[in-house]
């Protein structure tokens, strides 16, 4: 049986999300998944959608994420990161001439969230637009919404802007978009005055337009990566996220199975589990080593019989 | 309590509503909330019509895009868009005139924003559209004249007007369901040589010889343009020249100025992009 003992309040939304550490089996067959995957849009999708998969398997209340918006959802995965891994995301970049020298980076993924919850408030500040008595709620597009831009290579932004529309409100009447079909949102929205879209669109491009201009990563040499919801630079940074060592995994399955621990509790470890257990295997063999150098250390310099009268008192 | 919750409070005592039933209230809520009161020179007073919605814009632009295949359909869409935004008595619909067609695209284009650039050869020239909606305002719109020719002791009799917006798109559509060439060279000519044929009977409200009228408008537009083709030179004359003064006012109003800087606005789909 799993707990969900963690939770996560989200900013925008106000749900609530219950969730656990990601496990080592999970964690495996992501970092497995990653590593067969060059990549590539169609494979950072594939790899979006397995890690889904994965992530509804550590949440108690699945419906609430799968009702996040695509920046919630990825506040949320940076959160189950954080706790199941570290806060740090370790990068090496390679050079752009041979003059130069790789660079290590680390990416601080605390600081990062913060900024991308900075940037992306921008849309959520006064996001009511009132115009004639007709509200627009707006918000960031639902995450399997969001996915569904990058189909299409020349997407015209603007018609994607009606996935922006939580509700529509006259008079105590409220229109929520998300309650009807692509073609009837469009229909909605196409009904909607001109001078709406007008207000609709400048609020939109100017939150998509800080998105993308802040450097979310802190790091110079990271400038170039900007980060909006129509190119998959951010399902990229999201499968290195959860990119793992393939072969530091296999060997730590090897030692724990080699010491007799069983599988399924090797599976359902957490990554914080596999350190301690690393550490105490790690003692385990200091220790061993100590007991040998020590034997070796005392038995140097003796002749036979003293290291016997040494070894059974005298 | 911020403007989020009050929305949150509201939105739970709310009626939520089905897709038929949120067409029917975004129908109704435009006409009662998203209208404009334009000034229609023609009638010298104010029409109350709908707003022009994301559809109807879309539609614009479209009709610009064919544009720049020669295929301009911009006054046929655009009328048909003002008939169903008009919420006064149809029958002035058939009255309006290119000079009220052109206040109801700037008012409406104005109405989105008054901000217009257009890219020059010289620079970029900032349109105040106000300036020109405020000029149609004042615009004293021409009365329809009379111009007559006699020969050989018959006359013939040619009262000229701002043409008919309704026309003005029934002869669009006409010019460009009748092509016959598929050739891009022959197909400018033939669009160029009837766009003017048509453009000149547009601005003719009747045709009389010895005082016996042809009932020329209700004649179809192929008849309109045989007739014209068959007046006499002298008298063609004298309507271009009628003609140029009531284009030159309207073009006199479209144009916009700044510093050496001068450009016609034309009235088609690129206003609403």
């Amino acid at each position: 049986m799993d707990y969900f003992l963690y939770s996560v309040d989200l900013p925008f939304s106000q749900k609530k999300i219950f969730y656990r550490e990601i496990n080592s089996r999970e964690q495996f067959l992501l970092a497995k998944f990653a590593s067969l995957h060059p990549y590539g849009k169609e494979n950072d999708i594939d790899f979006f959608i397995a890690l889904n998969k994965i992530i509804l398997n550590c949440v108690e209340n699945k419906k609430d994420l799968l009702e996040l918006n695509i920046v919630e959802y990825i506040l949320f995965l940076l959160k189950i990161r954080i706790l199941s891994f570290d806060n740090f995301l370790e990068l090496e970049l390679n050079p752009n001439s041979e003059k130069e020298m790789k660079e290590k980076i680390s990416i601080d993924l605390n600081t990062f969230m913060k900024k991308f919850y900075e940037a992306s408030s921008k849309l959520m500040e006064n996001n009511i637009i009132e115009y004639n008595g007709i509200y627009v709620n707006l918000s960031w597009p639902d995450t399997k919404i969001a996915i569904s831009f990058l189909e299409n290579e020349n997407i015209d932004i603007s018609t994607t802007f009606v996935e922006y529309i939580k509700y529509l409100k006259t008079k105590e009447k409220t229109i929520v978009l998300n309650n009807f079909t692509k073609e009837e949102k469009n229909k909605i929205y196409e009904n909607l005055p001109s001078k709406l879209q007008v207000l609709i669109f400048d609020k939109i491009v100017k939150s998509i337009e800080n998105l993308f201009t802040e450097n979310l990563f802190s790091i110079k040499s990271l400038n170039w990566l900007n980060f909006n919801f129509y190119n998959n630079i951010y399902l990229y940074f999201i499968k290195l996220l959860f990119s793992s060592d393939i072969k530091g995994l296999y060997q730590q399955y090897y030692v724990f199975a080699s010491k007799n621990i069983n599988l399924f509790f090797i599976d359902n470890m957490t990554t914080a589990d596999r350190k301690v257990f690393m550490s105490l295997i790690e003692k385990e063999l200091d220790n061993k080593e100590d007991l040998m150098n020590n034997l070796n250390s005392t038995s140097e310099g003796m002749t036979p019989l003293e290291s016997l009268v040494d070894e059974f008192g005298g | 309590m911020n403007l989020e919750d009050s929305w949150v409070i509201i939105c739970m005592s709310d009626k939520i509503l089905n897709f038929t039933e949120a067409l029917l209230e975004l129908e109704n809520v435009s006409k009662e909330k998203f209208t404009l009161n334009v000034w229609i020179p023609s009638q010298k007073k104010e029409f109350k019509i709908k707003e022009i919605n994301i559809k109807q814009q879309k539609s614009l632009l479209e009709s610009f895009l064919g544009s720049l295949n020669y295929k301009s359909t911009f006054s046929k869409v655009f009328f048909e868009i003002i008939k169903e935004n008009w919420l006064e008595d149809s029958e002035i619909l058939n009255e309006l005139t290119i000079v009220d067609k052109a206040m109801l695209a700037f008012y409406n284009r104005y109405n989105l924003s008054n901000e217009f650039e257009i890219n020059l050869e010289d620079g970029k020239l900032n349109v105040n559209l106000l300036d020109i909606v405020n000029k149609l305002k004042e615009y004293n719109h021409p009365k329809s004249k009379k111009i007559s020719h006699t020969n050989n002791g018959i006359t013939v009799e040619v009262e000229t007007c701002v043409p008919i917006f309704k026309q003005q798109a029934e002869i669009e559509d006409y010019i460009f369901n009748n092509i016959q060439t598929d050739d891009e060279e022959n197909l400018i000519k033939e669009i160029t040589s009837n766009s003017f044929v048509c453009d000149f009977a547009s601005y003719i409200k009747e045709i009389k010889i010895d005082h016996d009228s042809f009932g020329y408008n209700s004649l179809t537009i192929q008849e309109k343009i045989r007739l014209v083709e068959n007046l006499p030179a002298a008298l063609v004359k004298q309507v271009f020249d009628e003609i140029f003064v009531i284009k030159s006012s309207i073009e006199d109003i479209c144009t916009v100025k700044d510093g050496n800087l001068s450009k016609f606005i034309e009235i088609n789909g690129a206003l609403f992009m």
